[in-house]
């Protein structure tokens, strides 16, 4: 199972493994990591779930297509350049290490 | 009566537990703790919600989550996309994975229907008989599909993931679809299996669709939407009825606008008809219910008799009735049935049972999804009648915002395949940032402009 690294909101990183086939923010949920709301349950329609990806992990995720890009212009917190909706990162074998960074708020 | 209380108690032999906070906010006296910390009623995103906020917000006692269904929180608006179409499983729709109730120490009492409710004794009465104490109290008890009577089998309604199980199989059989009722349940259920290759119509009693929750203007695209997708639209339906062969349903019987009489044939009707909530357990509370349990801005239920806020029992999600300023009728309280009400009222509600009162009143913008086919439909504000529509965007192009103003001001906006849009709309509305019609319709004009820095 590949393991993805959160990094709450105090700085504490969580390793967890994640099945393939669910997504980051599945991860976050399944195992109580506070930070992530996902508040429409992954259908990509609250923008609750926002994530910082690491910068040099970005180049091994598939792009945000076009919903996504436009939900991420109404995230709550500041939108990075590595921002991403964890409930759109699915969760693969190639994804092995990723570490994503909580914001400090999602509404 | 507090010191009578505590005696009462002690007599038959509860010893008080400490609890972290004394109320003192609130309209009404809140009476002492004396065990066994909060019962939370109804498992769903409110009830979730209530119990994850009392703990971010301070209260340590003990917590116990009591559904009648035999899972865990999980979301339901899937259960009429996703989930019927195949596309996601049981697992991926919970609310907060076991971690969460095993962290946070969330006792959860599946399987259990609570059929009585005492508030002077403060206990609640499981249909095994079981009697549970509580301190503190949560409605979360949610609404009920309304049904029509007398249906023959494979008549279904869906609300909850054991009629979605039950819609799933008998939709793998079945060709011939009628859905009873224009309103988002209906025309999501019609999309997803018309999608499945059924042959779908959708029978509505008024002239348009979702009458009740959209404007005309985007009731009238989704219609365009569904027929160019090979749904039929029967509208002004009369006299609905089901025909069936021993008590299995072979067609549904309806009369339009018209008067002409239809047969459709059918092995699967859906009814979406709306629903009715869950007041019963208020009721037998002595709490004012009014189409739903009523409560005041801090979520805190209301006394019958005297009109008082009860600050010990709190009620959030589709079971309530609230006082709302976006309501477009002024002064009347509001009763919202979405995933946005419960979960930001149960936020309120969660705050109130910890610290005695939240420290904000429930005053979030109201806004609601819904996927059918490959339109996004997002809605921001409680519209009602508006004066001036204008559109932003190409709407023959499904990607567009219809701006909805009344004297002047916005009160909401559709979105269709316009995710950006719906999230500026929520900031506009939420901060009444004054826009005008002429900016709105200006697809070139950047209306993130308007927002105060």
């Amino acid at each position: 199972m590949p393991t993805i690294n959160y990094v709450l909101k105090d700085g504490t990183r969580r390793a967890i493994e994640v099945p393939n086939g669910t997504s980051v923010m599945l991860g976050a949920i399944n195992n109580n990591l506070r930070g992530i709301d996902a508040e429409c349950g992954g259908c990509c329609s609250c923008a609750t779930c926002h994530v910082y990806v690491e910068e040099s992990d970005m180049a091994r995720l598939k792009p945000a297509d076009a919903v996504e890009k436009e939900l991420l212009e109404g995230v709550a917190a500041e939108r990075k350049p590595t921002s991403r909706l964890s409930c759109q990162i699915d969760v693969t074998a190639a994804l092995d290490g990723l570490t994503v960074y909580m914001p400090d708020r999602q509404s | 009566m507090a010191i009578g209380d505590i005696l009462g108690e002690l007599a038959v032999g509860i010893v008080a537990e400490a609890v972290s906070s004394a109320f003192d906010g609130g309209g009404g006296e809140k009476k002492p703790d004396i065990g066994d910390g909060l019962i939370i009623v109804g498992g769903s995103y409110a009830g979730a919600q209530i119990a994850a906020t009392a703990r971010d917000a301070g209260y340590t006692g003990r917590i116990r989550l009591v559904t009648a269904e035999a899972h865990p929180p999980y979301h339901r608006p899937p259960l009429s996309k996703a989930y019927l179409l195949g596309k996601a499983e049981r697992d991926s729709l919970t609310i907060r994975g076991p971690a969460f109730y095993e962290q946070e120490k969330v006792e959860l009492l599946l399987s259990t229907p609570i059929v009585a409710a005492d508030r002077t004794n403060r206990t609640l009465t499981t249909s095994g008989g079981d009697t549970l104490k509580w301190d503190r109290l949560a409605l979360a008890t949610g609404a009920r599909a309304r049904t029509l009577p007398g249906t023959p089998d494979n008549v279904l309604t869906l609300r909850d993931l054991a009629d979605a199980d039950r819609l799933r199989d008998v939709a793998s059989s079945a060709a011939n679809v009628v859905v009873i009722g224009g309103g988002y349940i209906g025309l999501e259920a019609a999309a997803s299996l018309s999608q499945l290759g059924k042959r779908v119509t959708v029978v509505e009693m008024q002239d348009r669709l979702l009458a009740r929750a959209a404007t005309p203007a985007l009731a009238q695209f989704v219609a365009d939407a569904h027929r160019a997708r090979g749904v039929e639209l029967l509208f002004g339906a009369r006299d609905v009825g089901f025909d069936h062969d021993h008590g299995v349903l072979t067609g549904v019987r309806a009369s339009d606008a018209a008067g002409r009489a239809h047969t459709l044939p059918a092995d699967l009707a859906v009814v979406g008809i709306g629903v009715s909530p869950n007041t019963e357990l208020a009721a037998m509370l002595g709490l004012a219910v009014d189409d739903g349990i009523r409560v005041d801005e801090f979520a805190c239920c209301i006394d019958a008799a005297s009109g008082v806020a009860v600050p010990e029992i709190v009620a959030a999600g589709d079971c309530t009735r609230h006082p709302s300023r976006w309501n477009p009728v002024q002064g009347m309280e509001l009763r919202l049935e979405s995933v946005q009400n419960a979960t930001d009222q149960a936020k309120i509600a969660g705050a109130t049972l910890a610290e005695g009162q939240a420290p904000k009143p429930y005053d979030a913008v109201p806004w609601f999804w819904s996927d059918q086919f490959d339109l996004k439909l997002q809605m921001v504000g409680l519209t009602g009648v508006p004066d001036v529509t204008v559109t932003r965007g190409d709407m023959a192009s499904n990607r567009f915002s219809l701006f909805h103003f009344r004297g002047g001001a916005l009160v909401g906006v559709d979105s269709v395949n316009k995710p950006a849009d719906h999230m500026l709309a929520r900031r506009l509305l939420a901060t009444q940032t004054p826009v005008t019609p002429e900016q709105a319709a200006d697809a070139a004009f950047d209306l993130r402009s308007t927002l105060p820095t």
